[in-house]
């Protein structure tokens, strides 16, 4: 097989902050095939933002990144300056999440997809007009010319991610990633923009990297399934298989948390115990022993490494689930009532 | 010339005001600017018969009999109530007589206008730019600074400073090892300033608050010291028009229009800066970044516009100040404007030229205001002026 489009090894990213270092990325490895799209599945602060925004160079100044990221051959930590110019933005771009806050409220909307093209591509005013034309027609803007000489705040939301995305595919882009780009829409339109961005995706043959902390969004999109938690991935598995035989208890409390269609109304819902660790003081063994109902002292001691066990499947537990080590292992913190990182399995859980 | 000019200036500035907003808030604006100037010249108007002191008295000498000083307020009509007077000097300005001073030859306004006016016009028009020119370059460069990383300073150098300090300070005295301290640090602090990053932006924002903090006629009598007395740079022989070549005009006006520049400059530029630093957190800037936009293009196309309302805001409100300070700097460097021949008219009380220029300043002040909430709306597309939108 070919070499990979974009390959991450071993990411590290922290943060100074005045109360020490912050490790918001602890050894990430990802690979990403032409063409394919990866989810990234993860709770608040699981460091899905920080890696891509590491990918687009778009950290602060303050964060000291270690680890080799690979874009098309190209070390994207060290690109000559003059290729530099014109990769961001030009072979990878990016969505943000929140489409009223991503549009310069002062410019208008044309020559917000306009300038890109302008500046990386060297277009006329006529020939990028045109494309932005074309762009906005292809993302599903009604009145495009219209639209061109309109301000963002005269868009709805949708209307708005829309033009996100038109300005994001300006310069035909390789690889997009999509940062929760439906998170701050409404329900029936998050379904308008997913479907438009799987359809440009299949079109264009890109590759997309889609950032969500909804397993039922990354379940139908994505071809690769990532979990992450606190800083690493716990699981990588086909879409497919994650759904059907998930390894990691991370991943099978996420998919217990999801409320189903057929439970009777006011069904409680199931939580997580307890909260993600302190990224300024992480424990030593398994990130998320202290929640996790299997763990065993081992789990405390080291940090497990992410392990394939399967066909792109690759798991970070000593305790997989639907082993016999797990079975037994719950089987003990349940009669014991509490597990050897001092989870409580019987009070009330925490909310939080 | 130079008055029919402004006053050209300011019908197409109206007539740009009513077609941008229209006319519902072009009539609305010009009912309430009115009100505030007949408020404002009325409570002057007041404010002047309660001073002691007296017009008539001023111009005919306190040895002048009581008879001839109470003809003169006969004739003025000063015997008469408040309102009855402002009624009159109202009437007399809007019919085209802006009155006239008692003392002396009887100089009427019109004609000072005509003479001093365009010099106070050209001092405010060139101390305004200078201004600008200063704080906005100066203001977008410091708020870029903010936001890089700092440059690393030797930390062993800290020590070694402090060790230094006290030999000094026990071997030579205080005093000697704060002048070497100073001598030291100054430097260092400027040299690690301009490089960059946040001590670029420190130094320049440190600068700017010192500079706040000097009264303008510090600033004023300094620069005159130095610049027209000790050095020949500036001479103190006072306004030469455009019509003395382009040369003399600005030799002439450069270092008042220096200083009332700079007593305004500080407050132009932490505005901006602040603004500027604010608008870079924005997710649009995250957003233009990952388009791969140039830092340059970020700062000017992106950031800058929606980071000038503060400062349209304020400069709109400046103009007041800035007309005190034209006051003071005028004063300083005898120079015959409009602002030394205010002072002059207060101190004999000439009721009827401090009313009228009193009425001109609130008219600008409002006029310019009123201009500002319209730039507002090409500035910021949200905004609007007017309703009929």
């Amino acid at each position: 097989m070919s070499e990979p489009q974009l390959k991450v090894e071993d990411l590290r990213v922290a943060f100074a902050t005045p109360r020490g270092s912050v490790q918001a990325i602890d050894g990430l490895n990802i690979s990403l095939e032409q063409g394919e799209t990866l989810a990234i599945v993860g709770e608040s602060g699981s460091g899905k933002s920080v890696t891509v925004r590491t990918v687009m160079n778009l950290l602060p100044s303050t964060a000291s990144i270690e680890g080799n990221i690979t874009f098309d051959g190209l070390d994207l930590r060290n690109v000559p300056k003059d290729r530099a110019k014109h990769l961001w933005g030009v072979d990878v771009a990016m969505i943000f999440q929140d489409p009223m806050t991503s549009l310069n409220p002062v410019k208008r909307i044309g020559s917000q997809i306009t300038e890109s093209m302008r500046y990386h591509l060297k277009y006329s005013k006529g020939q990028a007009k045109a494309k932005a034309i074309e762009l906005l027609t292809q993302v599903g803007i009604p009145e495009p010319e219209k639209r061109m000489r309109q301000y963002p705040h005269e868009l709805s939301g949708g209307m708005r991610q829309r033009v996100v995305i038109a300005m994001a595919l300006a310069c035909e882009p390789k690889l997009l990633i999509a940062d929760e780009p439906t998170t701050a829409l409404d329900v029936t339109v998050q379904k308008h923009i997913l479907d438009l961005l799987g359809e440009l995706q299949r079109e264009r043959g890109m590759s997309m990297i889609l950032i969500t902390h909804d397993l039922g969004v990354a379940g139908g999109r994505a071809d690769q399934i990532a979990v992450m938690y606190a800083g690493r991935i716990m699981e990588e598995a086909p879409a497919s298989t994650i759904f059907s035989s998930m390894r990691h208890p991370y991943t099978e409390a996420l998919f217990e948390s999801i409320p189903s269609v057929s439970d009777p109304s006011h069904t409680r819902l199931t939580p997580i115990p307890g909260r993600p660790p302190d990224l300024l003081n992480l424990p030593t063994g398994c990130r998320y022993a202290a929640r996790c109902r299997y763990a065993q002292v081992s789990c405390t001691e080291a940090l497990p490494s992410l392990e394939s066990i399967g066909t792109n499947h690759s798991v970070a537990c000593y305790l997989p689930v639907g082993s016999s080590a797990a079975i037994d292992a719950r089987a003990q913190n349940e009669a014991a009532g509490v597990t050897a990182a001092g989870l409580d399995l019987h009070s009330n859980m925490e909310i939080l | 010339m130079v008055l029919a000019l402004i006053l050209i200036a300011f019908a197409i500035l109206a007539i740009w005001v009513v077609r941008v907003a229209g006319w519902r808030f072009a009539l609305q604006r010009l009912g309430g600017s009115s009100l505030i100037i007949v408020l404002v010249t009325f409570a002057t108007t007041w404010l002047l018969r309660q001073v002691p002191g007296d017009p008539c008295l001023t111009a005919l000498g306190t040895g002048a009999n009581q008879e001839a000083v109470d003809l003169c307020r006969l004739e003025r009509g000063l015997d008469k109530n408040v309102f009855a007077q402002y009624w009159s000097w109202a009437r007399d300005v809007l019919s085209g007589d802006l009155g006239f001073a008692f003392y002396k030859n009887r100089e009427t306004l019109s004609n000072v206008l005509q003479a001093r006016g365009p010099r106070s016009f050209w001092l405010f028009v060139y101390g305004q730019t200078i201004a600008l020119l200063i704080s906005v370059p100066l203001g977008i460069w410091s708020a870029y600074q903010a936001n890089r990383v700092p440059r690393k300073i030797p930390v062993w150098l800290l020590p070694i400073f402090l060790v230094a300090t006290l030999a000094l300070a026990i071997t030579g005295g205080w005093t000697l090892s704060a002048i070497i301290v100073l001598a030291v640090l100054v430097p260092l602090a400027i040299f690690y300033g301009l490089r960059g990053g946040p001590a670029g932006d420190a130094l320049v924002n440190t600068s700017a608050f010192a500079l706040l903090s000097i009264p303008v006629f510090v600033i004023g009598e300094t620069f005159r010291y130095i610049f027209a007395i000790e050095r020949d740079w500036y001479d103190l022989i006072g306004y030469r028009s455009w019509g003395d070549g382009v040369g003399a005009h600005l030799s002439s006006v450069w270092l008042p229009a220096l200083v009332l520049g700079l007593s305004v400059t500080p407050v132009y530029l932490r505005l901006l800066r602040s603004d500027m630093i604010q608008n870079l957190q924005q997710d649009f800037v995250a957003v233009a970044k990952a388009k791969g936009m140039s830092n340059r293009h970020i700062l000017f196309r992106h950031v800058l516009r929606p980071s000038t309302l503060t400062l349209l805001t304020v400069a709109g409100l400046n103009i007041a100040q800035i007309i005190n300070g034209a006051i003071v700097v005028e004063f300083i460097y005898d120079y015959d404007g409009m602002g030394s021949y205010l002072i002059a008219a207060v101190a004999r009380r000439e009721f009827f030229p401090i009313q009228t220029l009193v009425a001109l300043v609130a008219a600008l002040f409002v006029f310019a205001n009123t201009l500002i909430d319209v730039v507002y709306t090409t500035v910021d597309p949200r905004v609007s002026a007017g309703d009929d939108k």
